[in-house]
């Protein structure tokens, strides 16, 4: 199978059991603090947690301290968890579809379809998943874009804002992460 | 039916004239506040997005919530196809001044077969869906700059670009030059089951927004940006944000 092949199929791969180990959260009845904490698992074992903690914080990632970046990618992987769980609610019912699957370069494949949640405040969404695909054997997910509205870019944005302000801190992201999340 | 279309213009010039005084009267940031080059008067946008969200949660949340709970799924579908089918003459002359000529026959094929049921039902289900156009997107055809950031009391956040192109649809709404008093009812009414329709449609989007973000006001610009240039991805070509920020990614290392 030529290479690429290869990688368009383990990056579907990816996204459909994602969704299936979701599925199996969702109709086990667990306490909502069990359920993050399988989100949370799901965030460490399906996405690329230092590939997003470095694009979600831009330039500002280079001048955190290694204590720092630790303690970001943490918050940033609850939070994850915490927002996943808020918004799935007790949806368990919802089906995606891969309408196409696009390599993007050497090392990501963009893989596109629809999400269909009957008796959900939406009925059908286009999602967009980016996964990497450094090698024929590894694929992770870096990205989700609902409706053309990327995740990344959108935290990115939210954090460059809240160091900015803080006179380029990058422990007054953390600040702000460990607030929300104790909310 | 009598036909006065200026002055079915006139309810809307204090509106418009508002919004042109919120336009001068907006301070441009500190430079070392700016957060965003696109949004130089953010510190004026932001009291304005904070008025917005406490409207958000006093009035428009609650009636949004009962409307997704008491309307079946049909029924939002119908009054969906409804306002969709209401802003088809619109499409059909955006399209038209934009030089899409299959999409202003199609809106005009929709609109008036689906005149039959005022948009509640869809009588052409095999038939493509036109493409929405509105007057932002014939700005940005014509090459006008989409200019900064504004937010609008009530009327949300926009580029200023599309907010004059609002302003300007609302005062060119076909259906106002009509003095028939069901169409003008009917008119009056179509701004707000639009937003409560919009607000229900994008209820667990919007509330995640407000209630799970770090800076509620920074994710919304955001949200707003990709949105509206994935709207105008056929108009305005070039790679989208997401795109701009893994090719950085990748070629830093």
């Amino acid at each position: 199978m030529p290479a690429s092949a290869s990688k368009i199929e383990n990056a579907e791969t990816i996204v459909t059991e994602l969704l299936s180990e979701l599925k199996v959260i969702q109709k086990n009845s667990v306490s909502i603090e069990q359920k993050k904490e399988q989100f949370l698992n799901l965030v460490y074992g399906f996405f690329d947690t230092i590939l997003i903690s470095k694009a979600s914080t831009g330039p500002y990632w280079r001048t955190a301290t290694d204590d720092e970046k630790i303690r970001y990618t943490d918050l940033f992987c609850q939070l994850i968890a915490n927002i996943t769980s808020s918004q799935i609610g007790d949806i368990s019912d919802f089906e995606f579809t891969i309408t196409s699957s696009i390599p993007k370069g050497e090392e990501m494949v963009l893989v596109l379809g629809e999400l269909n949640a009957p008796g959900n405040s939406f009925e059908e969404i286009s999602i967009r998943w980016r996964i990497s695909t450094p090698n024929m054997d590894t694929a992770k997910i870096i990205d989700i874009e609902f409706e053309n509205i990327s995740m990344l870019v959108t935290q990115k944005q939210e954090n460059i804002a809240i160091i900015r302000k803080n006179g380029g801190a990058f422990s007054a992201l953390i600040e702000a992460m460990e607030k929300q999340l104790n909310q | 039916m009598k036909i006065d279309f200026f002055n079915k213009c006139k309810p809307f010039i204090v509106p418009a004239l508002f919004i042109c005084l919120v336009f001068t009267g907006c301070t441009s940031t500190n430079q070392e506040q700016i957060t965003d080059k696109r949004d130089p008067f953010e510190s004026t946008n932001r009291k304005i997005y904070a008025f917005n969200d406490k409207v958000d949660t006093a009035i428009l949340e609650p009636v949004a919530a009962g409307y997704n709970k008491i309307v079946p799924k049909f029924g939002k579908e119908a009054i969906s196809q409804h306002i969709n089918w209401v802003g088809l003459p619109n499409t059909a002359i955006n399209s038209g001044l934009q030089g899409k000529w299959e999409n202003l026959a199609l809106s005009s094929l929709h609109f008036s077969v689906n005149a039959l049921t005022f948009g509640f039902a869809n009588l052409l289900p095999e038939e493509e869906p036109p493409s929405k156009q509105d007057l932002g997107k014939t700005f940005a055809v014509y090459g006008v700059s989409e200019g900064p950031y504004v937010v609008l009391p009530l009327l949300g956040s926009r580029t200023s670009r599309h907010a004059f192109a609002q302003i300007v649809n609302m005062m060119l709404n076909p259906y106002a030059i009509f003095e028939d008093e069901t169409i003008r009812q009917a008119n009056l009414m179509q701004p707000v089951l639009s937003t409560v329709s919009w607000r229900a449609a994008n209820f667990d989007l919007i509330n995640s927004v407000k209630y799970n973000s770090l800076d509620s006001y920074i994710k919304a610009r955001s949200a707003y940006y990709q949105s509206r240039f994935g709207q105008l991805q056929s108009i305005e070509a070039g790679p989208s944000e997401a795109d701009d920020l893994f090719e950085g990614l990748y070629k830093e290392g």
